[in-house]
């Protein structure tokens, strides 16, 4: 049986506004209805509460496929949506939902914690920017407190499920990029078995990343030169979690295996047993795989679909057809056989056969395993090219 | 005598695996003594040089180093993980 995950962000809101946040526009009033617009969905510009996705998770429950759950794994803060627990729980009952993973800030988790159904969690991303204090600079004042309470709490909560993963997401920026040993020192005692640490370059193309980028544009070989420096803490804090019985903490880089190759060429010391290395995955949203789900209920193949820029360049090549929503559908086969749905399979193939055969990917050694998603590379080029 | 290097896009690990990271997918893990090889390949180290140090360290003819090695080798070269830079004349 088929597996289709759905990645959904109940809601674009949110209780921070760090200064490194890509997403920021999407907090805009005015950026929401010009989105909605282009979606073809104008006057549907209230986030969905719980009454209104009923009938939707109707239509999940019938299904014949298995579902996973991925919620807020783009853009806003889905724990501070009114219905958040009342969904997510609800989610937690429907039978062909296997699989339920939650990316936040960690605000106000630990609040929710005991309330919520977490049964089939198998995943909690939270991402922590370093230490106390530049983590308190980035995300805002006494954020570094709370999240603490919610790492801890998911930690007493999760540590005797051994196929339950906590990833920490580490935003790399130029005021952070010292502080990744204080992260690994913030893990050293949890007792979680996998507990991957995903290091994340931060990217500067858009919202209040492209606004602050001179504050936090970060030289790739002063990205090494830090990481170089921390890997020694991984190793030493790897070494006390195995003396005191703990699994080692993994580490992962949101880097192009280019960037691994010349990570791992600069420095000699790295381990596989606790690095993950990059491999190249099928794109879910061509192969049928994913439905992302705006807080507005418009249903899109992957979150890309949601950005502007896409849209705009997606329409001109392939004609202007409105991606289907919630409120009118009625089955799953309806939105992946959508018009809207079969021209983005379409696109992307076209997509990636044109960023494949033009510079700078036409000629390099590691378009085999590359990881980079091709619409991004079309649209704002490729991440790793200067380096 | 020759010297070798690993190829465009490999890499080894402290813990001993080698990795293709042009492919991804293509991922070995070398016993202590591959790695030890391996290593002094990396340290620009000659086929004579690698196989009397390896044979000092483990009290092991020559002779049976040398084979050992031009097997070794030899896997590693049609694996595609080495070539050879340099061959002495």
């Amino acid at each position: 049986m088929s597996t289709l995950t759905l990645y959904w962000d109940l809601t674009y809101k949110c209780n921070l506004n760090c200064i490194h946040c890509s997403a920021s526009e999407y907090r805009n009033r005015r950026f929401i209805q010009s989105l909605l617009e282009m979606l073809g969905s104008p006057k549907n510009s209230r986030e969905l509460r719980y009454r209104d996705i009923v009938e939707f998770l109707g239509i999940l429950n019938s299904d014949s496929r298995v579902f996973e759950v991925f919620i807020s794994p783009q853009r806003g803060e889905s724990t501070i949506h009114q219905d958040f627990l009342k969904i997510w729980n609800e989610l937690s009952t429907i039978d062909n939902i296997k699989k339920l993973s939650l990316m936040t800030n960690g605000v106000i988790l630990y609040k929710y914690l005991k309330a919520m159904n977490l049964e089939k969690t198998k995943n909690v991303n939270i991402s922590i920017d370093g230490g106390d204090e530049i983590h308190d600079k980035i995300r805002g004042k006494g954020t570094f407190r709370r999240v603490l309470k919610s790492l801890v709490a998911v930690d007493e909560i999760k540590r005797d499920e051994p196929d339950f993963y906590l990833q920490v997401n580490f935003v790399l920026n130029k005021i952070n990029a010292d502080s990744l040993s204080k992260l690994f020192y913030l893990l050293k005692d949890l007792s979680i078995k996998n507990i991957l640490v995903n290091v994340i370059p931060v990217i500067l193309i858009r919202g209040n990343a492209k606004v602050n980028r001179r504050l936090l544009s970060i030289p790739f070989d002063e990205i090494i030169d830090n990481i170089s420096k921390a890997y020694l803490d991984f190793k030493e804090i790897n070494k006390r979690r195995k003396a005191n019985g703990l699994y080692p903490l993994k580490l992962r880089f949101d880097f192009s295996p280019k960037q691994y190759f010349i990570l791992l060429n600069r420095m000699k010391n790295f381990s596989a047993s606790t690095l993950m290395f990059p491999h190249k995955t099928q794109c879910k949203a061509k192969s049928k795989q994913m439905i992302y789900i705006t807080p507005y209920g418009n249903l899109l193949p992957c979150g890309h679909f949601a950005e502007p820029e896409v849209l705009n360049v997606f329409y001109k090549d392939m004609g202007r057809e409105f991606p289907p929503h919630v409120f009118h559908i009625e089955s799953i086969d309806e939105i992946i056989q959508s018009k809207f749905f079969v021209n983005a399979r379409d696109w992307i193939e076209q997509v990636k056969k044109l960023v494949l055969s033009r510079h700078p990917c036409a000629s390099c050694p590691f378009r085999g395993s590359c990881n980079v998603c091709e619409i991004y590379s079309y649209i704002w080029g490729v991440p790793d090219e200067k380096i | 005598m020759r010297r070798f290097k690993l190829k465009f896009g490999w890499v080894l690990t402290e813990d001993g695996y080698l990795i293709n990271l042009t492919r991804g997918d293509e991922i070995y893990k070398l016993n202590s003594v591959g790695k030890e090889i391996l290593s002094l390949i990396s340290e620009n180290k000659s086929e004579t040089e690698i196989c009397k140090a390896m044979s000092r360290k483990y009290n092991v003819s020559l002779d049976v180093v040398m084979d050992d090695f031009k097997s070794f080798i030899t896997k590693l070269v049609d694996l595609g993980a080495v070539e050879v830079v340099e061959n002495e004349k």
